[in-house]
């Protein structure tokens, strides 16, 4: 038996606030395999996006078994946790978070960069274009539209070539036309390069393109099947 | 390494650089907006201490360079009250070409004796000058200047005496013409301070004056051109052993003027402290500046941890890109301290003894880089300590905290070494190490009190019931926010305010003394190399011409101490404030009482008629400060011929009461025998015209040529404007410091402007007006500059009063213009920035900053 790719247990997350401790995770459980695509959904605070920073290694869980990738997430520190990410983790922001002073080029080829890697700019110029952004390399951020600045976002959370890409709300600042245009790029790129792919996402529509869905609830992850459409729409 | 083609052709010129090093490359491309006070404050310290330090390393190099023209030789060998012998001389001419000049003072006095004053005299031979030449007005040469009795002058001295070229003046018991007016005499500085204007004589018309009499206070210079100029050392070594105890002192063109060297090194060493409090205080902004920087990275940090950078490389990646704009402070701090030499030739050139080469100092701007630099690290590794608590998780969570935490403990330490590293450079490098040293500790004080007063500001604002007047209580909220400015515009302003304030009631203390208020019993007058034969005629004089006066007088000679305790004095380390006693020439003085102000603090006073062993009495603050022990041997050399004496006491001196003082008074058997003159002091009580003191001048200088006679107010009021220059510089670094404070401020209120835009829309959205909220603004400010004033008020006040009362032993005057004219100067821009500041705020539109929040 394969182990899942992603194979959280029992994670509880507990953040100290002013008004005392706040239990964000009550014991989530999660295992996805190589190669599928899920869809987290929830409402608001339901604690979907701090599901996210754990299975990325942003956020670190109180207690539970966290295993990403075969890396042992609880026993890594902040450092190891960021070289996991350079090289096996890919996540596309829904305020893309480019780098406003760096080219399109150099904020593709950052994740290789800090990978190490030799031919970082030869690996972000092919990623670039496989969004279609060849002919933007050397624009800056804020010479973008809001497309385009996504798809470079893409461009590098797929350029190190990670196992798997994490998408929070990717067209949550992008109109529906170019919203759609992105996720048809995310599909078809998990398609073509069978990277594992967990969106985090409202739109149920977005949600009913993945292979599985994942509901969270009051810290909770209570369903973790492939859901039919009219499941969905009343999750 | 792969070669990247067809994207971009710096990327392989890129690639071979640490990444730290590309990041932060990349993220300076995008400009250096909110570095400007940054860069501003490193260069504002920088440019002040490379000013200072090239201004004294190019009149140091000028010195240097001027050497054999400034002493007058490469060689001066000189003699108080005697001519070197014939077997002397013989010594020194065989070495090269021997010139041979006597300097001394005395009273020049018109013809018709209404109007007379001191002189410095310069009787010189046919081979003067050595090397340089005189240059006189309307050109001519100075052998044909002095032939006939002939003076050149300095136009100082035809000026006071309302003479011109072709008058005579009385010299001595002769008259002289002035033949000529000085426009530069090439060896002015080697002579020390000059107390009257200079008259250069030929040593025919000194001998006819009368002035060069046994005892009289005459020094004789032997200078010698070497035939061989590298054998100085060689020469000066063989002189040394040959002169033995002659009582010659040598000095070299390596160190023609060592006052002045000594002069110039002091005060370019305060003004050096002065900068670093400057680069201190700017330092603040330095810190503010990173804090803002940090905040507004805090994005970009995140971006890089999600994307998978490591912790070490953020935190090189920000360093490098701030110590790149910390360099480029301190380059522009050096370009413009550079080219202080360039502005001092501009503005000085003329009054200037040296030819100042306004070329680049290289030492003094490395120095100030150092200085600008380890300040830089001080403030910069704290605040940049905090980008460590910025986590990759802020990107997708909105609770940032934006809580001051402390920096990781490695930055805590670090910044502790830099700031220790600092203070260890600025002690180091200062020629007042103890001072320097209560320098720092002072300055690391005043930060640490005034960030303390700007908490207790914020606390007392907090805990105070709220004003029933609405923009009172705006402008307490804003006091008492965390981090509003209180704490800033306290440690920014408060150090320059504090240092201004001391400096200026110190200035005004010292002024006062020397020129207002004379002790009750000071003497009104000095006369100095009185003919003890002549004395008691000299008494009745002064009787007949200042009734009611008393005359006090002493023997007087010179001598130069030459050992302490079987220890010669080339070998006492002594500490600075006592170095003095052991150079050059000391007036001497044998005494059969104890003198009245003195008192007696350990051993005893010799009997009356005492007549065995020679005994000397010590000034005891010098003694203690020198290490001497009752019993000790002091050896002195007068006229050429050692004197030891046993130390029998220490005693007490009111150096301040003016009178007659002396460091040592020997027992009269050891030195009655000698060729000494009287010194003698007039006590005058009572207020009198300038008239009918000029009087008693003039009929001293009329009867007794030879009697150099100097009224203490005017000696005064020559060394306050010393003094008063000497302060106008030290004042002047002390208010780089302010500006550093006020620029410091200036990037706070900046930083905080959104923020105050925002509160004031607010406000307008709820109905304030706009003269409302412009009273709160100003308010606020207002309450900071007067609560910061008054601390650094009472700081600068008590430091003044231990500077003045404890150190300089003068009495302290608290004026109430100096006390605050700083103070007034920094409410004043309190509240102008405040109404620029406010005027933008007022100006913004209520709805673009609504919806963008």
């Amino acid at each position: 038996m394969t182990h899942p790719l992603i194979d959280l247990a029992d994670v509880h997350l507990t953040l100290n606030s002013a008004a005392g401790p706040v239990q964000i995770l009550r014991g989530a459980n999660l295992a996805i395999n190589s190669g599928e695509t899920a869809a987290i959904i929830g409402p608001s605070g339901s604690g979907k996006s701090t599901l996210l920073m754990i299975m990325t290694g942003l956020e670190k869980a109180s207690s539970g078994r966290v295993q990403i990738a075969g890396h042992d997430f609880m026993a890594l520190d902040e450092d190891a946790l960021a070289k996991v990410r350079a090289t096996t983790i890919g996540i596309v922001f829904q305020s893309f978070h480019l780098v406003p002073t760096m080219t399109a080029l150099e904020n593709v080829a950052l994740p290789l960069e800090f990978a190490d890697a030799p031919d970082a700019f030869e690996r972000a110029r092919e990623s670039l274009e496989t969004v279609g952004l060849g002919h933007r390399l050397h624009h800056f951020p804020g010479q973008l539209s809001g497309g385009e600045q996504q798809r470079t976002a893409l461009a590098r959370a797929l350029a190190p070539e990670p196992k798997i890409l994490f998408a929070d709300e990717p067209t949550g600042n992008l109109d529906t036309k170019t919203g759609e245009q992105v996720m048809n790029l995310i599909f078809d790129l998990h398609k073509k390069k069978r990277t594992t792919l967990v969106l985090i996402t409202h739109d149920r529509a977005l949600a009913a393109r993945c292979g599985r869905v994942i509901k969270v609830h009051d810290g909770q992850t209570s369903e973790d099947r492939a859901m039919s459409g009219s499941e969905l729409a009343t999750a | 390494m792969t070669a990247i083609t067809g994207i971009d052709t710096s990327a392989p010129k890129r690639a071979t650089l640490p990444l730290s090093l590309r990041l932060a490359w990349r993220d300076l491309r995008g400009g250096i907006s909110g570095f400007y006070i940054f860069i501003a404050c490193i260069a504002l310290g920088v440019a002040a201490i490379a000013a200072v330090n090239s201004v004294s390393s190019a009149l140091e190099n000028a010195i240097s360079r001027e050497g054999q023209t400034l002493l007058g030789g490469d060689l001066d060998v000189s003699v108080i009250h005697r001519q070197g012998t014939a077997e002397e001389r013989a010594l020194l001419a065989p070495w090269g070409e021997l010139s041979e000049i006597a300097t001394l003072r005395g009273m020049a006095r018109r013809e018709d004796a209404s109007k007379q004053t001191l002189v410095d005299i310069k009787a010189v031979d046919g081979a003067y000058p050595l090397y340089g030449t005189v240059a006189l007005e309307g050109g001519g040469s100075l052998a044909d200047a002095l032939k006939d009795d002939g003076a050149a002058v300095d136009p100082g001295l035809a000026a006071q005496l309302g003479l011109k070229v072709g008058d005579r003046i009385a010299l001595g018991e002769s008259k002289v013409t002035i033949s000529a007016i000085i426009a530069r005499e090439p060896d002015r500085m080697s002579g020390g301070a000059a107390f009257g204007p200079r008259a250069l004589i030929s040593t025919p018309t000194l001998r006819k004056t009368g002035l060069d009499e046994p005892g009289s206070l005459i020094r004789w210079h032997y200078r010698i051109k070497l035939a061989d100029a590298a054998q100085g050392d060689e020469f000066r070594k063989q002189l040394a052993k040959s002169l033995g105890d002659t009582g010659f002192s040598i000095r070299d063109r390596s160190d023609p003027s060592p006052g002045l060297r000594r002069n110039i090194e002091r005060l370019a060493g305060f003004l050096t402290l002065a900068g670093l409090a400057a680069l201190l205080t700017g330092g603040v902004g330095v810190a503010n500046a990173v804090s803002a920087f940090v905040d507004r990275k805090r994005l970009v940090i995140a971006i890089y941890k999600a994307l998978g950078a490591s912790t070490t490389l953020v935190n090189k990646t920000m360093l490098l890109q701030i110590g790149m704009l910390a360099m480029l402070g301190v380059v522009i701090g050096m370009t413009a301290g550079a080219g202080a030499p360039a502005l001092a030739l501009w503005l000085a050139g003329a009054l200037l003894p040296v030819q100042l080469e306004a070329g680049f100092q290289p030492q003094a701007a490395l120095l100030a880089a150092a200085y600008g630099l380890l300040t830089a690290l001080v403030f910069i590794l704290w605040p940049l300590g905090r980008a460590n608590e910025i986590r990759a998780a802020e990107l997708l969570r909105e609770n940032i905290s934006s809580q001051r935490a402390w920096p990781p403990r490695n930055f805590i330490i670090a910044s502790g070494l830099s700031a220790l590293a600092l203070a260890a450079a600025a002690i180091f490098f200062s020629s007042q190490h103890l001072i320097a040293f209560w320098v720092c500790v002072g300055m690391a004080g005043v930060f640490a009190l005034f960030y303390s007063v700007g908490e207790l500001i914020r606390a007392l604002a907090n805990k105070l019931p709220r004003p029933k007047t609405p923009e009172i209580a705006w402008a307490l909220r804003a006091i008492a926010r965390p981090n509003g400015l209180t704490r800033i515009v306290s440690v920014s302003l408060g150090a320059g305010l504090t240092l201004l304030t001391a400096i200026s009631l110190i200035g005004g203390s010292l002024t006062k003394e020397l020129t207002a208020e004379l002790p009750d019993k000071a003497p009104s007058h000095f006369f100095v190399g009185i003919p003890k034969s002549d004395f008691d005629r000299f008494s009745k004089l002064i009787a007949d011409v200042a009734p009611g006066s008393t005359l006090r007088q002493a023997p007087m000679l010179r001598g130069r101490m030459v050992n302490i305790a079987g220890t010669p004095v080339d070998q006492i380390n002594a500490p600075e404030q006592a170095e003095w006693v052991l150079r050059g020439d000391r007036g001497l003085t044998f005494e059969e009482n104890l003198p009245k102000e003195s008192q007696i603090i350990e051993g005893a006073w010799w009997p009356k008629d005492y007549a065995g062993e020679p005994l000397v009495s010590f000034e005891i603050e010098l003694a203690r400060a020198l290490g001497l022990k009752i019993g000790d041997m002091l050896t002195v050399n007068v006229l050429g011929r050692n004197i030891s004496a046993r130390l029998a006491n220490f005693r007490t001196v009111k150096w301040e009461s003016l009178d007659i003082n002396f460091v040592m008074i020997f027992s009269p058997n050891t030195l009655k025998d000698a060729p000494f003159s009287v010194l003698a002091t007039l006590d005058w009580p009572g207020e009198r015209a300038a008239e009918e003191e000029a009087k008693v001048v003039s009929a001293v200088s009329e009867q007794f040529p030879s009697v150099s006679a100097v009224r203490v107010r005017d000696a005064l009021e020559t060394v306050n404007g010393i003094l008063s220059k000497v302060l106008i510089a030290i004042q002047a670094a002390a208010g780089v410091t302010l500006a550093a404070g006020v620029m410091v401020l200036a990037g706070a209120m900046a930083t905080a402007q959104q923020r105050r835009i925002y509160e004031a829309v607010v406000l307008k959205t709820l109905g304030a007006t706009r003269k409302r909220i412009l009273t709160a603004h100003l308010l606020e400010q207002l309450i900071l500059a007067v609560c910061i004033s008054v601390v650094a008020c009472a700081i600068g006040a008590l430091a003044a009063y231990i500077i003045v009362t404890q150190i300089l032993g003068a009495p302290f005057y608290l004026s109430g213009y100096k006390l605050l004219q700083a103070s007034a100067l920094t409410t004043t821009f309190m509240l102008g920035s405040g109404v620029f500041g406010a005027t933008k705020i007022l100006r913004a539109k209520a709805a673009p900053y609504l919806r963008s929040q």
